[in-house]
């Protein structure tokens, strides 16, 4: 009797509006919860890791040269480690660019990426990629003024996500030999930027 | 047929037309707000996890900019990859009414902002999972699309299969003998859901992409320039010498005189030129060594002035001596028949300052301390009419009283000279070692300038 009446066209109708309903309680909750105007800013989630990207420069800049003359130089190294889990697109770009008497167009920037070296250890070490290591070479205001944002970022580095990766910059400058006196007392500054974005 | 085969063969049946008609509907959820310009977008990445997850449909529905909200989920272009559409929650209105967005998964707000006249849509409808088969064909992950493909084959198969015969389909079902005719339904209208659903579920609607962002910033590298780039330069000029040689040439013969009077001066003897600095505080300076041979002689002669300061820098290991800097008579390769007003370093590297007086007697002034140790040293003597002292580092380390001859016209030179006759000559004619910022002045500068001089030399 039971499987009889399971059969009937009713139960079978039933079934189907049965379903029709939990579509419609599913798209009605599932809206809700997602964009309700009452949502709260939503609580960070991102230990369920999909894009990540650390450096090891503890906060500190990477650069703070003073008194610089014609022909003053520096170089520092920063290893950026991408722990995500997808595929992913790194980028450098410039932010906060400052600068008085226009020193930024007199100092020189060369970035090289490669690996070996770290912030605090210094770039003993450091080996550039065989191929396509120039990251920049230019002004610092050339810089600042060509890589602002992710879309217009420099470089071509691109982790699987398939695991830890690590890729070490080397930046330099220079303090242009011919810059002209005035600029003296100048100052520029600079923030340095690697953002990943999933691919 | 035996019951407890048929019943749960049964309840299969229907709870797979169940899930079939759920799945259905929410595909049309998904497609019906087309008809109201509304756009369906699958979600194809986790950024805004745990709300919207990937291969959910959201439907989004274009609103004027007035109209946005924060906490709003809005679907834009993306503004940092061309093409591409973005589905982040907007976290603020940012500086010039630019939207901030961020994926709710990330650990900051996006770094571009958008304008608020490109939004495209606000976010009213999530329709869960049925974009997961777009989402596989777009991403390219073949196997979970032919998973799930296979997975609604076997759906719609429990649903409206069963072997042929098989009274079960419906109590009130045609008869046994109309099965191949039943048969042909039944394969029709499996194709027919499985033709219209494939299609829909995998491209009808456009993704958008949750983009996951994340920064390693270095903020705040600052770069300060020196009040004075060329300090000790400046320091020179400041007191106004007559004869001011760099020696910061890189080749050629001829010698620039940075004073704004006195003579240029010629390398000769071929000094290697273009050697680094004795100042560490102009690093693009160089010097020249005459270790090997050279002297620089100056181009024209000149009656010097009674008062003057003499200065050079030198740095060598020599045990012969040498002199340094000072006049003479000769103006060429040979040395002068009469010398005065001399820097020069004994055999033991002791620095003497020299001074013919009215009688032409040579006096000197010199070092108890030996220089010659490979390091740079800066010399100074300073005469201003009856005192000759010798500087060295920029302290005074000797002095002596003395008149002064009266001055001839000769030539200032550096290196290659006779001083047989002075006290403690060196023991040839040559200086070998560095030499550099050779300056004369036609006043005793006074100790605080020498020691300003050498303060600029490191500063």
């Amino acid at each position: 009797m039971f499987a009889s009446a399971l059969r009937s066209r009713w139960t079978a109708l039933a079934a189907i509006l049965a379903g029709l309903m939990v579509s419609g309680g599913v798209v009605w909750e599932a809206s809700y919860s997602a964009f309700s105007a009452t949502t709260t800013s939503p609580t960070s989630n991102w230990s369920s890791g999909t894009v990540a990207l650390s450096d090891d420069d503890s906060n500190t800049a990477l650069f703070t040269a003073s008194n610089l003359k014609p022909g003053s130089t520096g170089t520092k190294c920063i290893a950026v480690t991408s722990t995500g889990s997808l595929p992913s697109t790194v980028k450098l770009y410039g932010t906060g660019a400052a600068t008085t008497n226009a020193l930024s167009t007199y100092v020189n920037l060369t970035i090289t990426q490669g690996t070996g070296g770290t912030f605090a250890g210094g770039c003993a070490g450091f080996t550039p990629l065989g191929t396509g290591s120039s990251v920049y070479s230019g002004t610092l205001a050339g810089f600042a003024s060509t890589a602002t944002g992710f879309a217009s970022g420099l470089g071509t580095w691109a982790p699987t996500g398939s695991g830890s990766e690590t890729r070490v910059f080397q930046l330099s400058y220079t303090l242009d030999p011919a810059v002209p006196n005035s600029a003296q007392a100048g100052t520029a500054a600079l923030g340095f930027t690697w953002e990943a974005q999933n691919s | 047929m035996p019951v407890d085969d048929g019943v749960p063969r049964t309840l299969l049946r229907l709870a797979a037309r169940a899930a079939l008609a759920c799945l259905g509907s929410m595909v049309v959820w998904a497609i019906l707000p087309l008809a109201l310009g509304w756009q369906p977008t699958v979600v194809m990445t986790g950024s805004m996890r745990p709300s919207i997850q990937p291969g959910d449909v959201v439907v989004t529905r274009g609103v004027p900019a007035a109209a946005l909200r924060v906490h709003q989920v809005v679907l834009v272009p993306d503004p940092d990859h061309a093409g591409r559409l973005r589905l982040h929650r907007l976290d603020r209105i940012g500086t010039g009414g630019r939207l901030v967005l961020r994926g709710d998964a990330n650990q900051s707000a996006d770094s571009s902002t958008v304008r608020a006249d490109d939004v495209r849509g606000v976010g009213v409808l999530r329709v869960p999972l049925v974009g997961s088969p777009a989402q596989a064909v777009r991403t390219g992950d073949w196997r979970r699309a032919a998973a799930l493909v296979a997975g609604l084959l076997l759906l719609v198969g429990l649903a409206y299969g069963g072997t042929p015969g098989d009274p079960g389909d419906r109590s009130s079902g045609p008869p046994r003998s109309a099965g191949g005719t039943r048969r042909r339904q039944l394969v029709l209208r499996r194709t027919a859901i499985v033709a219209v659903l494939t299609p829909v579920l995998t491209v009808a609607v456009t993704p958008g992409f949750a983009s996951f962002g994340v920064s390693a910033a270095n903020a705040g590298s600052r770069f300060t320039a020196a009040t004075s780039f060329y300090p000790y330069r400046d320091a020179v000029l400041a007191d106004t010498p007559v004869l001011y040689w760099r020696l910061g040439e890189a080749s050629g013969t001829a010698a620039a005189n940075t004073a704004t009077t006195g003579p240029a001066g010629t390398y000769y003897s071929s000094p290697t030129l273009g050697q680094s600095s004795a100042l560490t505080s102009e690093v693009v300076n160089k010097s020249i060594s005459t270790t090997a041979s050279g002297a620089v002689t100056a181009s024209t002669a000149v009656i010097p002035s009674t008062q003057f300061t003499i200065e050079a820098w030198v740095k060598t290991t020599s045990a012969a001596g040498g002199r340094v800097f000072g006049f003479g008579s000769g103006s060429t390769t040979t040395t002068s028949t009469t010398v005065d007003r001399q820097l020069y370093l004994s055999p033991t590297g002791k620095a003497v300052a020299g001074l013919r007086n009215v009688t032409l007697v040579k006096t000197v002034a010199t070092s108890p301390l030996s220089y010659n140790d490979g390091h740079w040293h800066y010399l100074a003597t300073t005469y201003d009419g009856t005192t000759l002292r010798l500087y060295v580092d920029g302290t005074q380390v000797a002095t002596t009283t003395t008149t002064a001859a009266t001055p001839f016209s000769g030539y200032w030179r550096a290196g290659l000279e006779n001083l047989s006759s002075w006290p403690t000559p060196p023991s040839g004619t040559t200086y070998a070692g560095g030499l550099d910022e050779l300056a004369v002045y036609a006043t005793a500068l006074t100790a605080t300038r020498i020691a300003a001089h050498y303060t600029a030399a490191t500063s």
